[in-house]
């Protein structure tokens, strides 16, 4: 089984006079784990709902394995968009398994079973009795399970709790790794979960902010960690976007592109360098003046003196 | 030495998902259909035994359930499109195959219970002639035969009258779903209009067409080319209800889920 590449361009979807998204094009690559970020209402579940065939754009075009997905027979049976919640039936969740057995044609339902014993979900517990955390576990079990070609899971793991989350992204992982797909996960809990992307795309306001490799991503920024003078000194000039006291250690998260003689200065200043948190620069990139002005830190605030 | 040919390991069959909803959706009619035969079957045999201590029981009271087979499969179908439209499309099927299996769903449920309805009319002639009562109808839905002996003409009745109720409940159910409570609500009388004009084009009596003006020879309701004129207006006006449900259907973007 491979993935399904997706090709979206200029998409516009309006809710009325409202507009959720705004000539949005993107690419997702077949056989990967890309990383759908953005804020609250920043457009992710249109954009999902779009791909999956739950709604129709206002104007633009989507193809998901070169075909437009809306009512494709072939396309829709290889897409899974699970929503927080899930878009069950009201019934058993056995009842849903025997349901995806017979429409999902890679549909696994030994592991299906395993992942609800995992999160203790009883197969003959009705759905409309579980907790929202439990319809979470229920969700991202049978959303990995499904086995799409495109798995798309939209904040699938919202109300779960620590253990389980983890539970879930290690089953994801493992699935993933035995069977390569394209997955989609979008999500705001990013520390948790940014291991795993290998491309990522930030939405705002209706829009794709970026949409490249996390890598590529991770690159544009360094942590640096030493002493609060020394990681100051080094921060000098640069755009600061992330912030940590731990008593006289500081570490400070800095966007931009690396410099030549970084390494020899910070080396000159005892301090380390490190890999940025995606976290961080999320947060950076998404954040309005106003948050920034707030937090004293980003492109309109050059770290001259962190606190 | 002998070889030994290897078996292919059984393969599940799969159906295409037309007929898997189909399947799907009838075992869920079948089931909830089963209890309201029951509870109708309960209150008919309790009415009957009350009805009896008074005297001879001169009308027949399984006819009174002639309503409830319009106006249950009517809500059951407006259930289907709210509870099921959405897993359908996110189980990886078309909006094309839920509304096709609807429609076919709609007609079998009409079917089947227009069939257990005269079968269960019969079964009470044949227990009131036991006791020597007399099986008469009342209910102006069934003015169109003057006995239940009329098996053909009540079942052409009633499998029409219910498939106007069961193609109008996915109607109202599709504009709800997609309109929300207030548009639906006020186009009822386009969802469920049909409904009440079938349910006169096929009574005898009562309604409009029973007046002279409409009433000429071509629509005599008593004469088998008057029956069959306005059977096929009756199922002109289903196949408009299921045409435009499947229209609205096949464009409907899905709903939030329900947290």
């Amino acid at each position: 089984m491979s993935g399904f590449g997706v090709q979206v361009r200029d998409v516009t979807v309006r809710y009325g006079s409202e507009t959720a998204l705004d000539r949005v094009s993107l690419d997702i690559n077949p056989g990967t784990i890309t990383g759908l970020l953005g804020r609250n209402g920043s457009g992710k579940t249109t954009l999902l709902s779009v791909l999956a065939a739950f709604r129709r754009p206002t104007s633009g075009s989507v193809l998901v394995d070169g075909e437009d997905p809306w009512e494709n027979p072939r396309v829709m049976q290889g897409i899974g968009l699970v929503r927080e919640g899930g878009d069950w039936l009201d019934d058993r969740i056995s009842a849903s398994i025997d349901y995806l057995a017979g429409s999902r044609p890679h549909f696994d339902r030994d592991l299906a079973e395993r992942l609800l014993d995992t999160f203790k979900l009883n197969p003959r517990a009705k759905r409309t009795a579980l907790s929202r955390g439990q319809k979470s576990a229920m969700s991202a079990s049978l959303g990995i399970a499904a086995r799409t070609e495109l798995t798309m899971l939209d904040e699938v793991y919202l109300g779960m709790d620590a253990p389980s989350r983890y539970a879930f992204y290690d089953a994801l992982l493992a699935d993933y790794l035995e069977h390569p797909r394209t997955i989609v996960l979008s999500s705001h809990l990013i520390d948790e979960i940014d291991r795993l992307f290998e491309d990522v795309a930030i939405l705002q306001d209706g829009t794709v902010l970026l949409a490249e490799g996390a890598d590529e991503l991770r690159s544009r920024g360094t942590t640096v960690t030493g002493p609060a003078e020394k990681a100051a000194a080094f921060a000098v000039g640069r755009d600061v976007v992330g912030r940590q006291e731990l008593g006289p250690t500081l570490r400070l998260t800095l966007f931009g592109d690396p410099r030549p003689g970084d390494v020899a200065q910070a080396r000159e200043l005892g301090v380390d360098l490190g890999p940025v948190d995606l976290q961080d620069l999320f947060v950076h990139l998404t954040a309005e003046p106003t948050d920034r002005a707030q937090r004293g830190t980003g492109s309109d605030r050059k770290s001259e003196v962190p606190r | 030495m002998s070889a030994v040919v290897a078996r292919p390991a059984a393969r599940p069959v799969r159906r295409s998902p037309l007929a898997r909803t189909i399947r799907h959706q009838l075992a869920a009619q079948f089931y909830v259909g089963a209890w309201f035969w029951a509870i109708i079957l309960a209150g008919v045999v309790v009415a009957t035994v009350i009805a009896s201590r008074f005297g001879p029981v001169e009308v027949s009271i399984m006819q009174y359930a002639r309503q409830g087979t319009l106006w249950f499969p009517f809500s059951m179908m407006i259930f289907i499109v709210a509870a099921g439209l959405t897993p359908h499309v996110a189980a990886g099927m078309t909006r094309r195959s839920f509304a096709a299996a609807a429609a076919v769903v709609s007609l079998i449920v009409a079917a089947a219970n227009a069939l257990v309805l005269v079968g269960l009319l019969q079964v009470e002639r044949a227990v009131y002639a036991a006791a020597g009562w007399t099986q008469s109808l009342t209910d102006g839905g069934l003015d169109l035969v003057s006995s239940t002996t009329d098996v053909g003409p009540l079942l052409v009745a009633l499998v029409v009258t219910g498939a106007a109720a069961t193609a109008s409940g996915l109607l109202v159910g599709v504009v709800y779903y997609r309109v929300g409570g207030w548009w639906g609500t006020l186009t009822l009388p386009l969802t469920v209009g049909p409904i009440l004009v079938v349910g006169q084009l096929l009574s005898g009596t009562i309604g409009p067409f029973g007046v002279p003006v409409l009433g000429k020879d071509t629509w005599a309701i008593d004469t088998a080319s008057g029956l069959a004129l306005r059977t096929a207006v009756s199922a002109a006006l289903i196949a408009i209800l299921l045409a435009v449900f499947n229209r609205l259907t096949r464009g409907a973007p899905l709903g939030k889920p329900v947290v």
